[in-house]
């Protein structure tokens, strides 16, 4: 097909979403300039404004699938899906942020702009179909990720966190460039779907130059999804980075990740099922190990969660590796984790953002003494997070749990679902640590609730789907089923 | 999506989920209450505790003992998907231990009056939510639910230790919620196993349904030896640290001790009952063939817990401690009454189910009375109590003798069932069992004697009161029922009785891979003689 004008405009109707998502980066950019004093939360609400903006639009997706700008885009149920997933992530870190940037000072345009800049990388990663569209998401995300984290200026904590971040993405970025040059060199192609068929047309995939790109492939996308070793970055990132943005950041990159995992393990180079279960099993296995054992002996809260982030993403992995015999039991079950995953693992953040003052953050475990006495509902909520992330029901977390059991358990994956079992008893540790401290231990003076009417509304949002996902999970299952129906 | 509901309650009602609810009804409402006007929340946890009681005995009174199917059945579909439906029943096993439930929860919350001061609000949703879950648990048909129930009741369990309890709270609650949460983590593969080995048998037969978490579907399918082997495992490990076997019982102790006594009440009533419970629901109507072979290990264990259980109630110096391992000793009797598998066996194992949750609940209670009173649970610090507290006197006497089995009091009743059990069975688990009898009595009738006879010698003893009226209404129910169940069973074991008949027939079927999915329902008439 001629590629040319009406064409183009076609596809640009596709991408609608993240056109608004670019004319609000635009808007915001401008308004900042023109307004160069004076109070930026107006443009908080425009970019939060801007955000369920999009996610209307991309609602109005009529379901056709198509690939768009010459293959280099897709767009289909399973990015509806993530787009939808993303646009939420986004919404409840704007919501988040509008009260907790005017505290720490740093109310200011670019913050807004940046992280719909770290969306929209995010928006081209879930919907890209080629490996070199995939790149520019991923990397356009890393670096107002990267920005996102420097945020807070005056602290040491906060630059080096940036620091690391930056080099490290950096250096995943290259291993991830020179494993997609690899996979071109054998298949001659970069479109995830040009090289599922070549491959299913050959006889003999196991062509040693293919597995080393798939194992940086792998190793790449680590970065992204934080599984072991390639997780050193998280604890740092999040303890230093502004609040909001570490819950940005344990969610938004992680899901893109996956979706790009997840099409290309399961599109590109499912002929090579049985090497990458194999990785992914070995992954799965010591990420939620290490991450549960090194979260056992946190103080400081957010590395707390970094590390227990980290096993999560473990037990997606199972998830992941069953998918190879059962594929639409295991990718249901992973996309699910991450959909009610997105309430639940914000919301510990949005508490440690109520706990945060002028003069203090809530930065340990000891600074939930006794939050039961002095706020009984935050108490209240963060238990529902706490255990919904531990996996009792009827939170959501205890489905999501139990459905990744299931597809390892129909896959025969025995000895991994033993020690997922192992992983969730150990983890059970340490948010009970939190647990006691809130009810057990005596409150603590100078340590207030800084509520907001936005954070109160982000938090009602989170606790209520976890109850809601947890109690009828019929509906979220099924639009988990639906959004893969077409990709395997 | 509008659930397709299939609704067979011959109420016209949903019976059912109105009591398992009603309590969390409470909850929410409590919620609402400011938790300066404590008196109002005391009085909403109890209305809302005893409507749930209220529904349950009108329950009772309908319920047929004729047939031997699931009676007021509610069956909605939940997560299609998954063959997960929202599906309630009960048989003559369960509805008894659900009129347990209501009623022990009910007087605990009665009896915490003045013994909880602190966080009554907090203290009251726990007990409704923990009472929404037991009662959850044991109406449950459908192996999510009821696993969803199970775990859910560690929470507010936990709380109630942990928030309200005594010296060392934090060390046990976290002891028994580490404890409990592995022992349910690892019934996941456990019912995971079922689950897909009926997918295969669907798939081979043509079912029409391909996945369910259905019970009454799963006992129609055969599952091979090598698998029930694995599924047992998994699952008895959950069902035995719940109802504690030995050597998974060391959470039982601390968690009783340091539990407040609503919390040891309801721990001891109706919250080790869940595990025996599991055994009766799932493990043996699912694993039968497995189950007749497990007997042995199962007894041997039993055995080891009642008669180190009761030598450990001999050497406490703490009252809830010896109450505590007697628990220990009486739940390794019921569960070798239950692993007889005969119908007395069962029957005798059932009934002290209910006889243990009343006499050794009571039990608890007149700890927390002397608690109350004298804050010390030393043994020592007491002795010729009697003199002082003449009516308390009485009532610790009865609920002393019914939980050491004498004639005319519930416990005998129990025991005696299963010890005929024993001896069709096998007599030496039955010589066994005496053995546990006699410690038993050694050591109840020693606790009382240190407590109530002797002198009354301590000064601080001297200036006791007896018990009050709310403290009477707290004991009253348990001397009726005992008196009741000890004199005149036989209505008690009327309405057991056909869930045991259909729990015989399937714990002794026969293992038959390529059998046609339908289920022995129609039992042959079982010998039942009336013994009392």
């Amino acid at each position: 097909m001629q590629y040319n004008f009406v064409v183009l405009l076609g596809d640009i109707k596709q991408i609608s979403a993240e056109m608004v998502i670019i004319l609000t980066i635009v808007v915001i950019m401008l308004m900042d300039i023109l307004a160069p004093r004076g109070d930026k939360t107006l443009l908080a609400y425009i970019s939060l404004g801007g955000t369920l903006l999009a996610a209307l639009v991309c609602c109005t997706w009529n379901g056709v699938e198509q690939s768009i700008f010459s293959g280099a885009l897709v767009v289909d149920r399973f990015a509806f899906f993530f787009k939808l997933m993303l646009f939420t992530i986004t919404a409840l870190t704007q919501l988040m942020s509008i009260n907790y940037v005017k505290l720490r000072n740093i109310n200011r345009g670019e913050f807004h702009a940046l992280v719909l800049f770290a969306t929209l990388g995010m928006l081209i990663m879930v919907s890209g179909a080629d490996l070199l569209s995939i790149y520019l998401g991923l990397e356009l995300n890393a670096i107002a990720c990267c920005v996102l984290v420097a945020f807070l200026r005056q602290n040491v904590k906060s630059n080096e966190a940036a620091l690391k971040y930056f080099v490290l993405s950096l250096f995943s970025s290259g291993i991830l460039l020179y494993g997609i040059s690899l996979v071109y060199g054998v298949t001659g192609e970069i479109n995830i779907y040009k090289i599922a068929r070549y491959l299913s047309g050959q006889q003999n995939v196991s062509h040693p130059m293919l597995h080393l790109g798939l194992v940086l492939l792998v190793v790449g996308f680590g970065f992204k999804v934080a599984y072991v070793p390639f997780h050193m970055w998280v604890p740092d990132v999040y303890e230093g980075a502004p609040i909001s943005v570490a819950a940005f950041l344990s969610l938004g990159p992680k899901a893109a990740g996956f979706a790009v995992l997840v099409r290309i393990v399961m599109v590109a180079v499912f002929t090579l099922k049985v090497e990458w279960s194999i990785l992914f099993s070995l992954l799965a296995v010591v990420t939620m190990t290490l991450g549960n054992l090194t979260a056992l002996c946190q103080e400081n809260i957010r590395r707390l969660l970094a590390y227990s982030g980290i096993a999560h993403v473990g037990y997606m992995l199972m998830g992941l590796v069953a998918a190879a015999n059962y594929p639409q039991l295991g990718i249901t079950s992973v996309i699910f984790y991450l959909l009610c995953y997105v309430f639940f693992n914000i919301g510990p953040f949005g508490i440690i953002i109520l706990l945060c003052n002028k003069h203090k953050i809530c930065e340990f475990i000891g600074d939930f003494d006794g939050l039961s006495v002095r706020s009984p509902l935050s108490a209240f909520v963060m238990t529902i997070f706490l255990l919904s992330l531990a996996g009792i029901p009827p939170m959501v977390g205890f489905v999501a749990k139990f459905l990744i059991f299931m597809a390892a358990m129909k896959a025969e994956l025995y000895w991994l679902v033993a020690i997922g079992i192992i992983n969730s008893a150990i983890a059970m540790f340490y948010y009970l640590r939190i647990v006691v401290a809130m009810y057990v231990r005596a409150p603590k003076p100078g340590l207030k609730i800084n509520a907001s009417p936005s954070l109160t509304i982000a938090l009602a949002i989170m606790v209520g789907f976890t109850l809601l996902m947890g109690i009828y999970p019929a509906l979220f299952i099924g639009f988990a089923r639906y959004s893969i129906a077409t990709l395997l | 999506m509008i659930p397709s509901i299939t609704y067979q309650s011959q109420l016209g009602f949903p019976g059912l989920s109105i009591i398992t609810f009603t309590p969390l009804l409470g909850a929410l409402v409590i919620m609402f209450i400011n938790q300066e006007r404590k008196q109002l929340i005391q009085i909403t946890a109890l209305t809302f505790a005893v409507i749930s009681l209220i529904f349950g005995l009108y329950i009772f009174t309908q319920f047929s003992t004729a047939g031997h199917s699931m009676q007021f059945v509610e069956k909605y579909s939940w997560i299609p998907s998954l063959g997960v439906s929202y599906h309630l029943g009960v048989d003559g096993i369960s509805i008894l231990l659900i009129l347990l439930t209501a009623m022990l929860d009910a007087i605990s919350i009665l009896s915490t009056w003045k013994a909880i001061t602190e966080r009554v609000k907090e203290f009251m949703i726990c007990m409704l939510i923990l009472e929404t879950c037991i009662i959850g648990v044991f109406v449950s048909l459908d192996l999510f639910l009821f696993y969803m129930f199970w775990e859910v009741m560690l929470v507010p369990m936990y709380f109630i230790i942990a928030l309200w309890g005594g010296e060392r709270r934090l060390y046990s609650a976290v002891k028994f919620f580490i404890y409990t949460l592995i022992g349910s983590l690892v019934m996941i593969p456990g019912i995971l196993l079922i689950y897909f080995n009926y997918h295969q048998y669907a798939l081979q037969h043509n079912l029409s349904q391909l996945y369910t978490f259905n019970l009454l579907k799963l006992y129609t399918v055969p599952i091979p030896m090598a698998k029930q082997f694995w599924i047992f495992i998994t699952l008895s490990l959950g069902f035995a640290i719940k109802v504690p076997l030995v050597p998974f019982h060391t959470w039982l102790p601390d968690a009783h001790t340091d539990a407040p006594t609503a919390g040891s009440v309801v721990l001891a009533g109706v919250l080790l009952k869940v595990g025996i419970y599991g055994f009766l629901r799932i493990s043996i109507p699912i694993l039968p063939q497995i189950s007749r072979q497990a007997v042995p290990y199962i007894a041997v264990v039993a055995i080891i817990g009642i008669v180190y259980g009761a030598a450990l109630a001999l050497a406490q110096t703490d009252i809830k401690r010896l109450i505590a391992y007697s628990s220990v000793s009486h739940m390794g009797f019921i569960m070798l009454g239950l692993f007889l598998f005969n119908q007395r066996g069962l029957e005798g194992g059932i009934l002290q189910m209910i006889n243990h949750g009343l006499s050794t609940s009571a039990l608890f209670l007149i700890a927390g009375l002397i608690y109350e009173r004298r804050h010390t649970r030393m043994i020592a610090d007491f002795g010729g109590l009697y003199h002082q507290l003449p009516v308390f006197g009485v009532l610790f006497a009865i609920v002393t003798f019914s939980s050491i089995g004498l004639p005319g009091l519930n416990g005998f009743v129990g025991e005696f069932l299963i010890l005929l059990g024993a001896f069709e069975a096998n007599a030496v688990y039955a010589w066994f069992l005496v053995l546990g009898i006699l410690l038993g009595a050694a050591y109840t009738l020693w606790l009382y004697q240190r407590i109530m006879m002797g002198k009354l010698d301590n000064p601080e003893n001297q200036k006791l009161k007896d018990l009050d009226a709310r403290e009477l209404v707290t004991l009253i129910p348990f001397i009726i029922l005992m008196f009741w169940i000890g004199l005149y069973p036989t209505p008690w074991l009327n309405v057991m009785r056909p869930a045991v008949e259909t729990l015989v027939v399937q714990a002794n079927r026969p293992l038959d891979l390529g059998a046609s999915p339908q289920i022995p329902l129609a039992v042959e008439k079982v010998d039942t003689e009336n013994w009392f």
